[in-house]
């Protein structure tokens, strides 16, 4: 204090003083007065020139649309036109995405391939909280759910995406995303009555304080139970209460909060093809599932002055399901995850994040499924860095890696390295190699299921189904894409990938052994297999008038599997068929006036080689009214042509044969947008 | 001022301390006040003095149905929505402007409720949450709909502000344009960043 005094002391302060307070403004005055430059006749070009002295914060947000990626969005327009009544049916208008109906309440989904009911390459997310069970890597789909009216959009990328996303993100990625609160005041009541399901979902929102708005829904379905072709029901028919919450606030400049959760209980019916001593080998066995769960979600972002922005996400998860005499799940996820993103230089880009994510889980063991240990915690640590680099206005780099440790493999790493060229104003191509792991599921590590029952003399032969300290699957993913505006109103994207999978899980056989009277066939996993599988997607847009719009998609695929030469498997030879090697839609939206909309679909899916599943045609079909401002009538038709195709084969608790029926309905929506 | 004057003839340590009081709370308050805002607002006042240019090609390349005009000599409306950052940096910048035969108006609106008719509306970026009550009032008179950075894209604005690399670019909604009936030329969509109901991130 003394020496700041002494050195005051040494200048003539309050003239001084005096003299910066005043000039302060009157430079500031100056500046508005004389020079106040003329912008305004400055053509567009040359406004583009002008630099600003600092960075402001409405930086521009990280933009996937010269995305280096296989990536095609449902807009809430597709959902909407589409007549889908689920998130499940809806990605059957994704290019390269093949979607089957395995029951009532089953579905297999996958993209590139290897579709199974417990299919285990896909990362389904919603609102950033992943929904994929660590019990076998793959999705309960029944219970994946949302008022789809307010679903923003749903971005779908095909090939890995593990560098940002990480592990399981295989063969792709599937966000779904819900609109922020912002965008949903008022009420909404959306009515459904049909021949295979009924529903009503209703919700209200509005603004929260200065800066923030809310929805709350509530939402319940009922769905009628399938056929199997044998002739009898599969008694698959299931219902579901869901509610949720969604706030968000606009903070001071760009900073956002996001508060959000979802609860849901309901069952889910049907019969599972179990190993049975009393019909061996198996026996259909009625399997009702109660179906429970919830989540809570914060997430929140912050821009800074230089340009750069962070975001601390952290959510709470939980779901029980109980089938009796089959399979007890009861699991908590608690996940955080910080991401932030950073400007360098005038050309380049820097994402990194931090992620933690701590599983509890607690299963129940019957006699043919039970695991070893019953409860366990497991903890996840992830890293990644990914750096977007412009080496030329038209060309960009993008290299990057996820590093993590998980309580089955260890350490991960994850690469990518995407390059993307922006050829001219209507087209772009781009290029990607990258390294994505599958890691074993619980499942995988600490299963016990006996899969079927052989009678022999005296004993029985118990097939069992043993889980192993495995290694990751991995794959090494090749891609090309082109998108291009071929002229107004048309545009073309094109994807070819080259996929070569390492370490594949493999069901090897060994020498059976005495147990308790019977004896046990085990069947334990290990990876012994490897693979190649290569593909084309092509999607097009058409849009030859503001009323007219075409959708047309080809996806095609093949694959190949490959066993060492010590391996016993005797299924994997069947397991490259389980998806169709051609796929095609064609999707129509027609405005016949301002307030009618036809909106047909052709879906034609190949033959499923390896379960005598034949091609298929589906037609869907929604007109939509709108008879006021408010009010929406819609008629659907599903599954026009064919009532009671098959579309997937056998699977590991499922026989198949499950017929998916002919299915109308009449909805009616009031309010909303 | 004139009390501190006043004690400058008496004991030099007591006039020091008073002293060094006096020039520390006007050089704190000169420090506080002046440069700070100054360079803020300066930043933003070139930042605003540009995009009220580029309203101004907007105007020029944007075309609107007929039935929004009365006259062929009836002005183009520039409306404002929220905070206002441009000041009078709108009128400076339009003096003597016009798109053909029409001059320009502008509006301020405090809030959705306050909005009037006009051609184009510049939407502060205050105005984030109440966005689709602007948007719903906008869509069905045609009103160009220009927003300030992220967060509005993908919620129906038609042209969106960003910064990249120190210079200020805009995006355009196509799809969105249609639905508003407005007709945006092609020398317009060359400079811009396209964005359609489909291009990924395209939301926030």
């Amino acid at each position: 204090m003394k020496r700041l005094r002494r050195a005051l002391e040494d200048v003539p302060l309050v003239p001084c003083a005096l003299l910066l307070a005043l000039a302060a403004p009157l430079a500031a005055a100056q500046s508005e007065g004389e020079d106040f430059p003329d912008y305004a006749s400055l053509s567009l070009e040359e406004l583009m020139t002008i630099e600003l002295e600092v960075t402001s914060v409405s930086r521009r947000s990280q933009s996937v649309a010269d995305s280096a990626a296989a990536v095609y969005v449902l807009t809430q327009e597709d959902l909407r036109r589409s007549g889908a009544t689920t998130i499940m049916e809806a990605l059957r208008m994704v290019p390269g995405v093949n979607v089957a109906r395995v029951g009532s309440n089953l579905w297999a989904v996958s993209a590139r391939g290897h579709n199974d009911l417990l299919a285990t390459k896909l990362l389904v997310l919603i609102d950033g909280r992943t929904v994929y069970t660590p019990l076998f890597s793959g999705t309960f789909w029944d219970v994946q759910d949302y008022p789809l009216a307010d679903i923003e959009r749903i971005e779908v990328i095909r090939g890995p995406g593990a560098t940002m996303w990480g592990a399981n993100a295989v063969n792709g990625v599937i966000n779904i995303i819900t609109k922020s609160a912002h965008d949903t005041h008022g009420g909404l009541v959306v009515g459904t009555l049909g021949t295979w399901e009924s529903s009503l979902t209703a919700r209200y929102g509005g603004v929260l304080g200065e800066t923030g708005s809310y929805r709350a829904y509530g939402r319940w379905f009922g769905r009628e139970a399938l056929d199997r072709e044998q002739g009898f029901s599969n008694e698959d028919d299931w219902n579901q209460v869901r509610g949720g919450f969604r706030a968000d606030w606009s903070l001071a400049e760009g900073d956002t909060l996001t508060l959000q959760g979802d609860a849901y209980d309901g069952v889910s019916n049907g019969l599972l093809d179990l190993a049975s001593f009393t019909s061996p080998p198996s026996a259909p066995t009625e399997s009702d599932a109660d179906v429970r769960g919830g989540n809570v979600l914060s997430r929140y972002r912050r821009e800074l002055d230089d340009g750069s922005s962070y975001s601390l996400q952290a959510y709470f998860d939980y779901t029980f399901r109980d089938y009796e005499d089959f399979l007890r799940e009861r699991r908590s996820t608690l996940d955080l995850d910080f991401q932030h993103n950073l400007p360098i230089g005038n050309d380049a880009q820097l994402i990194w994040g931090l992620g933690y994510r701590l599983i509890m889980s607690n299963l129940g063991s019957t006699p043919i499924l039970s695991f070893a240990p019953e409860e366990r915690n497991d903890q996840l640590f992830s890293t990644f860095a990914q750096a977007e680099v412009g080496l030329t206005d038209e060309v960009s780099v993008i290299v990057g890696s996820k590093l993590e440790h998980n309580d089955y493999t260890g350490f991960e790493v994850q690469p990518t390295a995407r390059a993307l060229w922006r050829a001219s104003e209507d087209s772009t191509f781009w290029g990607a190699v990258s390294r994505a792991i599958r890691t074993p599921s619980q499942g995988d590590a600490d299963v016990s299921a006996i899969t079927a029952v052989i009678p022999g003399a005296g004993f029985n032969n118990l097939v069992t189904l043993i889980g192993d300290d495995i290694d990751a699957e991995e794959l090494w993913a090749y891609e090309l894409g082109h998108r291009r505006v071929l002229r107004e109103g048309l545009s073309l994207d094109v994807a070819l990938f080259w996929n070569e999978y390492d370490e594949t899980i493999t069901r090897e056989v060994g020498a059976p052994f005495p147990a308790g009277g019977d004896v046990v066939v085990p069947v334990t996993l290990d990876n012994k297999g490897e693979g190649t599988a290569y593909g084309l997607e092509v999607a097009t847009e058409w849009a030859p008038s503001d009323a007219w719009r075409v959708n047309a998609a080809y996806a095609f695929l093949d694959r190949e599997s490959v066993l060492d030469d010590d391996s016993t498997d005797t299924t994997d030879q069947e397991r490259e068929n389980l998806e169709p090697k051609h796929q095609a839609h064609l999707r129509g939206y027609f405005d016949l006036a301002d307030d009618v909309e036809l909106n047909p679909a052709l879906y034609w899916v190949d033959r499923l080689r390896s379960s005598d599943i034949d091609a298929f045609f589906r037609a869907d079909v929604a007109l939509e009214w709108r008879v006021r401002d408010g009010v929406v009538l819609a008629l659907v038709a599903q599954n026009l042509f064919h009532d009671g195709e098959t579309e997937f084969g056998q699977t590991l608790f499922t026989a198949g044969g499950v017929e998916v029926e002919r299915a109308f309905y009449v909805q009616l929506r009031l309010g909303g947008d | 001022m004139p009390h501190s004057s006043r004690n400058t003839g008496r004991a030099s340590t007591r006039r020091g301390l008073l002293k060094t009081l006096a020039a520390a709370v006007t050089l704190g308050a000169a420090a506080l006040a002046a440069p700070q805002p100054r360079a803020a607002a300066e930043r933003d006042q070139k930042e605003y003095q540009l995009k009220a240019a580029y309203l101004y090609n907007f105007a020029n390349f944007v075309e609107w149905p007929a039935a929004r005009f009365e006259k062929a000599n009836s002005p183009i409306v520039i409306g404002v929505v929220g905070e206002d950052p441009f000041g009078p940096i709108l009128e400076r910048t339009f003096r003597d402007k016009k798109v053909g035969k029409r001059g320009f108006e502008f509006r301020r609106f405090k809030s959705v409720k306050e909005l009037a008719p006009c051609h184009m509306l510049f939407v502060s970026r205050s105005e984030k949450r109440d966005f689709a009550a602007i948007v719903e009032h906008c869509r069905p008179r045609s009103i160009l709909t220009v927003t300030d950075g992220d967060g509005f894209m993908g919620r129906g604005a038609v042209i969106n502000f960003f910064i990249e690399k120190k210079i200020i670019r805009f995006e355009v909604q196509t799809d969105e344009a249609k639905r508003f009936k407005l007709s945006v030329s092609a020398k317009l969509l060359q400079l811009a960043r396209v964005v359609r109901d489909r291009t990924p991130g395209g939301g926030e």
